[in-house]
């Protein structure tokens, strides 16, 4: 009996953790300063350093707060303040030659200095914003767009 | 006329006006080096290859406007992403014995550093890539190169790393990192790579 009611608290847990567990992380968040948050799905979070990030999760920050992810295949990206940006989609897998990676930026600015995606596939990486689009080729770059 | 214009011009330029809203600007990476970026808008496109060149991003018709921009302006208006760029992640290449899972001679001190540094960041994540040379069988080298990332992710552990933050994966003889015939053994190609983020 107690078996089958820590397998239901397990799935229950499941259930509602926002993480979706098949899924490995795509990075995580290295820095932190002011107020900031990770939205995955209709659930929002405080970010915190250490933090995990899954494709298609939502990044923003605060007026004052400043964000910065590394990503599995070594690309950086950090947010300064009042700053949206969706981590569309991410496909890193070296042994299959199968690479992606598109970042939308809704407003704000964004430092970008990629990794191996842009290396090894160096059409793979696009950061989108509403007027415009960056195809990023490698390395470093800072890109702002208007709210 | 023309010379008053111009005047007007660097005066603009000078008294820093600040850079368009919509904008993207190359800068030197970390080693000092420069890529590329293209930016496109509508059917337009442009291209950025030199440090600290920008372009007006705000319309397609801006994209024409191609500029250098200054390095205290930069520095300003973007210093909140600028100051949270995360640590340069760091790559240590460890290499085996033909068909073991025994480090190189030449790799224990590298290993020894690798694991003081997994121990010394904070907030580490850790990738653990397995690779095999072109000897034996596809079977065999992926299993090898499988197990030559566990015993690596297993010290990690072992010396306090958290499992939770170690990524293993392993490609057999796929990517080499020196092109070899098949059957060829190739010490370079027999290794680990982990990257501490």
């Amino acid at each position: 009996m107690r078996t089958v009611w820590s397998a239901l608290v397990v799935i229950a847990c499941a259930i509602t953790l926002p993480a979706r567990a098949e899924d490995a992380p795509i990075g995580f968040v290295k820095t932190l300063s002011g107020p900031a948050t990770v939205t995955r799905g209709a659930t929002a979070m405080a970010a915190r350093v250490a933090m995990p990030v899954y494709e298609n999760d939502w990044l923003q920050t605060g007026a004052d707060g400043e964000l910065g992810v590394t990503f599995r295949d070594n690309t950086r990206i950090s947010l300064g303040p009042t700053s949206r940006i969706q981590l569309t989609h991410f496909v890193f897998k070296p042994a299959a030659m199968e690479y992606g990676f598109i970042l939308r930026l809704a407003y704000g600015t964004l430092e970008c200095i990629s990794g191996l995606t842009a290396k090894l596939a160096p059409d793979a990486m696009s950061i989108e914003t509403p007027g415009f689009t960056v195809g990023a080729r490698g390395t470093r770059f800072l890109v702002r767009a208007e709210r | 006329m023309t010379m008053r214009l111009v005047a007007l011009v660097w005066l603009i330029a000078l008294t820093g006006c600040g850079l368009p809203t919509n904008i993207v600007i190359l800068i030197p990476d970390e080693n000092g080096m420069v890529g590329t970026v293209i930016v496109h808008e509508g059917a337009s496109t442009v291209e950025l290859d030199r440090p600290l060149t920008a372009v007006n991003a705000g319309s397609e018709a801006s994209l024409r406007n191609v500029f250098a921009a200054q390095q205290p302006e930069v520095d300003s208006e973007f210093a909140g992403a600028l100051e949270a760029t995360p640590r340069p992640p760091v790559v240590y290449i460890l290499y085996f014995q033909t068909g073991l899972t025994e480090l190189d001679t030449k790799s224990r001190g590298d290993f020894a550093a690798e694991i003081a540094a997994a121990k010394g960041t904070p907030n580490v994540d850790i990738s653990v890539v397995g690779h095999a040379d072109a000897t034996g069988s596809d079977t065999e080298n992926l299993a090898l190169s499988l197990r030559r990332a566990d015993t690596v992710r297993d010290a990690l552990i072992a010396a306090g790393v958290p499992t939770d933050v170690i990524e293993v994966t392993y490609h057999g003889a796929n990517n080499p990192r020196v092109q070899t015939p098949l059957g060829v053994p190739e010490p370079r190609n027999r290794r680990v790579e982990v990257t501490i983020r």
